[in-house]
């Protein structure tokens, strides 16, 4: 069973991704903030990360500095949702190593899990 | 009363009170009133201008009015003097209206609403007045509604999100299959929330706008490429209603520097205004002119037009102009945040229009703006 960690601060959306998920048969894990996000991804070892950008504490693009995904976790895709849409932030995440760039508002579930699953081959 | 001829004398006494007259007027207003001569030098100025500005009266009086004021922008950019106000009224010889900022004696700076009117003896300008008012008040009220409309769009789009979520995952059955009439009304559901959501990033981007918060990132673009994706990206909808849309373009590349995001943004603005305002079977012309220096875009629709009365409130936020052909209404921030992204890019947009006839938008916008 593949293994998705859900890093978003709002808790309703964060359930609801959780449960979407879920019922797609991925193993699910959740954080609601960066650091968090640090410690659950060095315990659980997700095959990919579902990213919010701005978070208190620490954000998306501060979690993907912060942990270096392409050095130290090769193998993790992680797609950035975010509200921003901004090209500069776009570029910057992807810079970070960010797979995929989808606007949270836009997304619907069934385009999320078609994007999920083709990061995971 | 018998009707008497003006004496030579009583004639001088009309000039006299004439000029008093407008002597106690010029120095009692509520404004700040400056007045100058024909080369722009301040002839006068009352109290309320010297209190605005916090000058004496001594400090200024015989000096250039552009040198003495200096006019800024909203980014603190001193204007241009062929862009000032008071070059246009005397070049024009009309009145001129702007908000500008103003520098105190004391360097800090002052936003004011003003109206420079030249004075016009035998067809030459032989001065200029300058009335303005501190709309530093009024500016604050707006900077806090706009915030007010920044941070309640925030907290609603999260829970919008979510609703968004939920019922597309019931439509797509997570939760067991559903009747037909089950799908239709949640379809329904599904789609004004998408509407919802384009509300609160329209109310988001035009709160950024106004913020000065929006800056383009401006790259070498080929024009006719952009516009062709952004025709094609419109067509689907354009079937539908049988309307035909057309491009012509005389070169067949244009390089241009130029956020292509926000020119995308501006044209499918456009076009989607256009579809919206033309019945079914009508036509839809984009034609492309270049020249070295600038790129005009004219959209032109059979459509059901603009009354003129409705002309000058187009571009205004929020402003509405209603569309028999449809029910749905719009946010009335399309083409208020067009506008804000051709300013932005140094360009204008102006509309030609016959109530049952059609409207043509014209865009034109500079090659290489690097303001």
């Amino acid at each position: 069973m593949k293994k998705i960690l859900i890093v978003e601060d709002e808790t309703a959306l964060r359930e609801v991704y959780v449960m979407l998920f879920s019922m797609e048969k991925f193993e699910v894990h959740q954080a609601h903030n960066g650091l968090v996000a640090i410690k659950q991804l060095k315990a659980v070892k997700p095959d990919l990360i579902i990213l919010d950008v701005l978070m208190p504490v620490m954000g998306g693009i501060e979690f993907l500095e912060a942990v270096d995904i392409q050095k130290n976790y090769p193998g993790v895709k992680v797609l950035v949702l975010s509200n921003l849409s901004d090209p500069k932030t776009r570029t910057q995440v992807e810079k970070l190593g960010a797979s995929k760039y989808i606007l949270k508002a836009s997304a619907a579930p069934t385009q999320l899990v078609t994007v999920v699953k083709q990061l995971l081959g | 009363m018998t009707k008497q001829k003006p004496s030579k004398k009583s004639a001088k006494v009309l000039v006299s009170r004439e000029r008093a007259e407008a002597e106690a007027l010029f120095f009692s207003i509520g404004e700040g009133a400056i007045a100058t001569d024909e080369l722009g030098n301040i002839t006068r100025i009352n109290n309320v201008a010297l209190e605005i500005l916090g000058y004496e009266v001594q400090d200024v009086i015989g000096k250039w009015y552009p040198d003495t004021f200096i006019a800024e922008d909203q980014n603190g950019r001193p204007i241009a003097n062929i862009e000032l106000p008071i070059t246009e009224a005397f070049l024009t010889g009309k009145p001129v209206f702007k908000r500008v900022f103003y520098r105190r004696k004391n360097s800090t700076r002052v936003p004011i609403a003003l109206t420079i009117s030249p004075i016009i003896i035998d067809d030459e300008p032989v001065g200029a007045i300058g009335v303005f008012r501190d709309i530093t008040k009024e500016v604050e009220l707006e900077n806090s509604k706009d915030e007010f409309i920044s941070i309640a769009s925030h907290q609603l789009r999260t829970p919008a999100t979510v609703v968004k979520q939920y019922m597309g995952m019931l439509i797509d059955g997570y939760v067991g299959k559903l009747s037909s009439e089950q799908t239709d009304m949640l379809a329904k559901a599904y789609e004004y929330n998408d509407t919802q959501l384009h509300i609160i990033s329209d109310l988001l981007k035009v709160a950024q706008a106004d913020a000065n918060k929006i800056t383009a990132v401006r790259k070498e673009t080929d024009f006719v490429t952009l516009l062709k994706e952004v025709i094609a990206s419109e067509k689907s909808s354009y079937d539908e209603h049988q309307l035909t849309l057309t491009f012509t373009s005389n070169p067949t590349s244009v390089m241009c520097v130029m956020d292509p995001l926000h020119m995308r943004m501006v044209f499918e603005n456009l076009l989607s205004n256009a579809r919206k305002y033309s019945p079914d079977k009508g036509k839809v012309n984009v034609v492309l002119e270049a020249s070295p220096t600038q790129i005009i875009v004219r959209v032109s629709d059979t459509g059901i037009g603009i009354a003129a009365a409705d002309l000058p409130r187009l571009f205004h936020k929020f402003s509405r102009i209603h569309n028999p052909l449809s029910s749905a209404s719009g946010t009335g921030l399309g083409l208020y945040w067009a506008k804000k992204l051709i300013d932005l890019h140094g360009g204008t947009v102006t509309i030609d229009s016959k109530v049952n006839q059609g409207t043509t938008f014209t865009v034109t916008i500079p090659r290489d703006h690097n303001a």
